[in-house]
């Protein structure tokens, strides 16, 4: 995968080199751009988990065409539980600090979230390959399946939910 | 203001237009709700700037085409040949306008609510044709804006969500009588819907997919459905399922049902107590044939019947034809509370269910024959 903060500083325009050599500016536009970078990362990982969700409603669509209704409410949990995620991971903090306040998030704690949320693509590759086994799982072992997908994301939100404790170092 | 010409100047632009006439353009939120859509209402001009937040997606047509599609939250330079030199003077030579338009449409979730208009007719095993209706509500959202636009807005000419919702419900309707449909014909019975209610959502939603797609609009959660059945089909249900949990069969059911009853309606003055005597009176008879009918063998013999009934007052049984109770002397005759319809013994001075008085008396000025329960002389309106 590609560092996105390299791209967004290659393709920094006239206006934002300009910004560069601003004095007092220069600081802020280095943060935003990785903030920039670290959105547009999180939505990378947001659409790699659709592919997980896109193979188990390809699940539930077979199962639905047979009316086999033996474990459909249940994927239709996991999905729902997709889609929480997908929304924490699209809209989650950008990593702002307020004025004066008591933990400063400076470019280094950016740079340590934009690492934190890269490192998160390895648990979504997991989930994604477990997601491909279910097509092929038979209908007595799917609820197994379903619950160990389950537990993966659960696993995920965990810990995507303590990134702004880890990257400013507050974890008690 | 929302549908103003080309003079209309917004917020985000502070009321200026820059020298070429180019603004910046955002979708008010004072007129974004309700609105699935909103087309600004002026041609682009060159470098026009479109504010997108977080939840927008905006199109941008040039000449007809969809030249791009703005999902991401930030601030676009649009690029138009309309200016007011260079695009007037392209007008003049060629008398070409160039069209550019821009379209903004919400990507939040929508709800809805639905419901049938018509029953629908299932035809079950057990309790032959049961009319049945259907509620439920839905979540919406737009996930192709260029289909959407082109099969909503530009041929049904829909914007607002209420009209998207209209076009939704009858579908989502016909989804659920489908799907009721097809669980028939795998053997699923009237009784068997209700516990199924997440099933049938899941395939409402799965099959929602194929309904709307082209719409550009995906239904992301049906829930609260609800199957109507009629009232004594419901009862009807309610018994199997009381059943199923007690674990007996119908005759064992219906004299538990009768203990119960028999309990909540005590007799005369006496209260709870000789009410819970009458119950208990009347279920001992009664968990003698609970037994018998747990017991196969012994239902074979023919078995002999109680002789006698349980008084009314008390619950000890007595002849069958007595008039009086021999242990508490109540008479076993039954009359009806005037107020709430209650048997009750018939020398109630009271109704034991909603304590009317029972019975008449005399007004105490005109001598009149009046109800017990009765505040004023209906002859004289004297209070009594």
């Amino acid at each position: 995968m590609v560092d996105i903060r390299e791209r967004i500083e290659e393709d920094r325009g006239v206006l934002k080199k300009i910004q560069l050599i601003i004095p007092g500016y220069e600081g802020y536009r280095r943060r935003e751009d990785i903030r920039k970078a670290d959105n547009l990362l999180r939505n990378q990982l947001a659409d790699k988990l659709k592919i997980a969700r896109n193979d188990i409603e390809g699940v539930r669509r077979n199962l639905v065409y047979k009316y086999e209704t033996r474990n459909l409410e249940k994927i239709g949990d996991l999905l729902n539980y997709f889609q929480k995620i997908d929304g924490q991971l699209r809209h989650a903090e950008h990593g702002y600090s307020g004025i004066s306040p008591a933990i400063r998030i400076e470019e280094e704690e950016l740079n340590k979230l934009y690492e934190f949320d890269y490192s998160m693509a390895k648990i979504i590759e997991g989930i994604i390959n477990e997601a491909k086994k279910m097509r092929s799982v038979k209908e007595e072992e799917m609820l197994d399946e379903i619950e160990r997908i389950r537990e993966m994301l659960g696993e995920f939100e965990k810990t995507f939910k303590m990134r702004m404790v880890y990257i400013t170092g507050t974890e008690v | 203001m929302l549908f103003g010409g080309s003079k209309r100047t917004d917020a985000t632009a502070g009321g200026k237009e820059g020298i070429i006439g180019a603004m910046t353009i955002a979708w008010d939120d004072a007129y974004k709700r309700n609105f699935i859509m909103w087309k600004v209402p002026r041609n682009i001009r060159l470098n026009d700037n479109i504010v997108v937040r977080e939840d927008e997606i905006a199109v941008f047509y040039r000449d007809g085409k969809v030249l791009a599609y703005l999902d991401k939250p930030d601030r676009y330079a649009l690029t138009s040949q309309n200016a007011p030199i260079l695009g007037g003077l392209i007008r003049a030579l060629s008398g070409v306008k160039q069209q550019a338009e821009v379209y903004y449409i919400q990507k939040k979730v929508f709800d809805g609510k639905f419901g049938s208009k018509q029953p629908y007719q299932f035809k079950d095993k057990e309790f032959g044709i049961v009319n049945l209706r259907v509620f439920g509500e839905f979540r919406y959202r737009v996930n192709e804006p260029v289909n959407f636009i082109n099969q909503f807005v530009g041929t049904l000419n829909y914007q607002t969500s209420q009209e998207v919702e209209e076009r939704i419900k009858e579908q989502m309707v016909l989804l659920v009588y489908d799907a009721i449909g097809h669980l028939k014909e795998k053997g699923m019975g009237v009784t068997e819907l209700a516990p199924n209610l997440t099933n049938i959502e899941q395939i409402v939603l799965e099959k929602s997919k194929d309904h709307f797609g082209m719409y550009g609009i995906e239904i992301n959660k049906v829930s609260g459905l609800y199957i109507n059945l009629p009232e004594e089909v419901q009862k009807a249900v309610d018994t199997r399922a009381s059943m199923q949990v007690l674990g007996t069969n119908y005759m064992q059911y219906q004299a538990g049902q009768a203990m119960r009853e028999a309990a909540q309606n005590p007799s005369g003055t006496a209260g709870a107590g000789v009410g819970i005597g009458a119950g208990i009176g009347a279920g001992y008879a009664m968990i003698g044939s609970m037994a018998q009918a747990m017991q196969p063998s012994q239902t074979q013999q023919p078995s002999p019947q109680p002789q006698g009934k349980a008084c009314i007052k008390c619950g000890v049984i007595i002849p069958a034809d007595a008039k009086f109770c021999s242990s508490c002397g109540a008479r076993q005759e039954k009359i009806e509370c005037p107020n709430c319809k209650a048997p009750l013994p018939a020398d109630a001075k009271f109704c034991s269910s909603c304590g009317t008085a029972l019975g008449s008396k005399k007004c105490s000025n005109c001598g009149v024959d009046m109800p017990a329960s009765a505040k004023f002389c209906p002859n004289c309106g004297k209070s009594v």
